[in-house]
């Protein structure tokens, strides 16, 4: 079975899969602990535009996507310094507009028209090596922003009102961590699409939060349960020559409810049985 | 000798509403003052510009005689025992340990150990703070705020209702950090708190405060408006009459 790995545009793959696997394992278990999965999405669908922008005037897509995703986490962490309730509303429109500029800009580029499936639901069989070269620069990037604030990240994570008592640059920190998820967006829509990108965000980390004591553990677990994910979704639509990023989103979400289960039935009766032993 | 905390003229306005109207409070050091009023009635909002987290419309505050900005480590904030993030993955020591940033110590888990021993949460230090009571994630926030040696305590409505097991109760707890850090309490909960207090004053968008333990009918009435909730809270003149004789 592993002659599938004889190819270089499955080695790319799998290290374009690791790679990611790091961003989201890292990135994700924030965005599920401080529950801003809709956040992500709205910084995540804005991306297209530059998608777009980047075809319209004939330079790099994915550079596109960092400006607007970036564009999208700055005024993401203006509005909340703002306090005012519409927040939501305009997630909402900045997530239609930044589709809706894509698409647009997309359509006024002369000449051949790209397939932008690609871009809306990922293709991991394609990434050239210049753009593994940018997702490493990015995984750098998250990986060592994350080791410096670690500290500061965890503190308005938990309890952002107790981290502004203790004069902690909250505002400015929780933009670092918006354009995190910015540059973990594009890592990702490589692999699984802008459109599928919060499944592979929220899932591993869902799943490795039922199970960890430590943020920093939830991220380890997280990184792997998401290789996996990709592991097994690159080796089955290899197979079965269907969608990679279809492929990864499902068996994540089966994953998920596994995971459900196994931790209701399975660790409910290790818990129950501990009780009855102390019964004895 | 300065206040630890004094508050002058402070107006505060939200979404069009006047939430506190002129307030003015002096608070000695080594004070236990219990801040009570109905829900709604500017307790946390107090609190919040105390803390620097509320800019007020107008008024000025001062900790130990400095602007908030330059004593931020001089207050110990304690909010409500569920203000944080449900199901964060955190144990109960690395809480405690949130609360070490921003200062030097020699040796933080130390530190953190020690505060945890005073508020008899040491045992638990490796739990996750959600898997505990509300009586106990509060201890967890004293300790929290305990750690980087405060000279002043800010409590948000804490629950008095669950303690551990064979320990002090949380007022009396509260009572024994009093020896050495003013305190500063808001709650709604007029009964238990006056036999701890050294201070009571009572905020309803006014602050009525005659620097003593004792609450005047009047001082209620004027509070609460409501004759009737007066006496669903416990009588409280009653209660501190008889401590007062002691």
């Amino acid at each position: 079975m592993l002659e599938i790995f004889s190819y270089d545009f499955m080695i790319n793959a799998l290290i374009a899969g690791t790679l990611a696997s790091i961003a989201f394992g890292v990135v994700g278990s924030y965005i599920v602990v401080k529950k801003i999965s809709y956040i992500s999405g709205g910084i995540s669908h804005t991306a297209y535009g530059g998608i777009g922008l980047g075809y319209f005037l004939g330079f790099s897509p994915l550079l596109g996507a960092v400006g607007f995703s970036i564009l999208a986490a700055i005024i993401i962490a203006y509005l909340r310094t703002k306090r005012n309730n519409n927040e939501d509303t305009i997630i909402g429109i900045m997530w239609s507009l930044g589709m809706a500029l894509g698409i647009l800009f997309i359509s006024l580029t002369e000449g051949y028209a790209p397939n932008l499936n690609g871009y809306l639901f990922g293709n991991i069989l394609v990434v050239p090596t210049e753009e593994l070269y940018l997702m490493f620069v990015l995984d750098l990037v998250i990986v060592l922003s994350v080791y410096c604030f670690y500290d500061k990240f965890l503190a308005i994570t938990f309890d952002e009102e107790f981290a502004r008592v203790k004069g902690i640059k909250v505002d400015l920190y929780y933009l670092i961590l918006l354009i995190l998820i910015a540059f973990t967006t594009v890592v990702l829509i490589k692999l699984v699409g802008i459109i599928l990108v919060i499944a592979l965000l929220t899932i591993p980390g869902a799943i490795s939060l039922q199970f960890v004591k430590s943020l920093r553990s939830m991220m380890i677990l997280s990184t792997i349960i998401g290789f996996l994910f990709n592991l097994l979704g690159l080796i089955i639509s290899y197979y079965l020559n269907i969608s990679s990023g279809a492929t990864i989103i499902i068996i994540a979400v089966i994953s998920y409810i596994i995971s459900l289960i196994l931790k209701n039935y399975y660790f409910n009766k290790i818990v129950l049985q501990n009780k009855e032993a102390s019964f004895d | 000798m300065i206040s630890a905390i004094s508050v002058k003229n402070i107006d505060v306005t939200l979404s069009g509403f006047k939430i506190l109207n002129n307030i003015n409070i002096e608070i000695s050091q080594n004070e236990f003052l219990g801040i009570i009023g109905p829900n709604g009635g500017g307790k946390t909002t107090l609190l919040k510009v105390i803390l620097g987290l509320l800019k007020p419309d107008c008024g000025e505050v001062f900790i130990m005689g400095k602007p908030i900005k330059d004593s931020l480590n001089l207050l110990g904030y304690v909010p409500q025992y569920n203000s944080f993030e449900k199901d964060f993955p955190i144990s109960v020591f690395d809480v405690v340990k949130i609360g070490t940033i921003g200062k030097s110590f020699k040796n933080k888990n130390e530190v953190v150990n020690k505060v945890l021993k005073q508020v008899e949460m040491y045992e638990y230090k490796n739990r996750l703070i959600n898997e505990l009571s509300g009586g106990q994630k509060q201890r967890v926030l004293i300790a929290r705020a305990l750690v980087s040696s405060p000279k002043i305590l800010l409590l948000d409505e804490p629950t008095a209702s669950v303690d551990t097991k064979n320990g002090r109760t949380f007022y009396e707890l509260l009572k024994e950090l009093n020896k050495n850090i003013t305190i500063v309490l808001v709650s709604h909960d007029i009964g238990v708190l006056s036999q701890y207090v050294t201070k009571i004053a009572c905020l309803n968008k006014n602050l009525v405060y005659h620097d003593s333990k004792e609450i005047s009918h009047e001082m209620l009435e004027e509070t609460y408006h409501c004759p009737v909730d007066l006496i669903a809270h416990g009588v409280p003149h009653r209660v501190l009459g008889e401590y007062i004789n002691e």
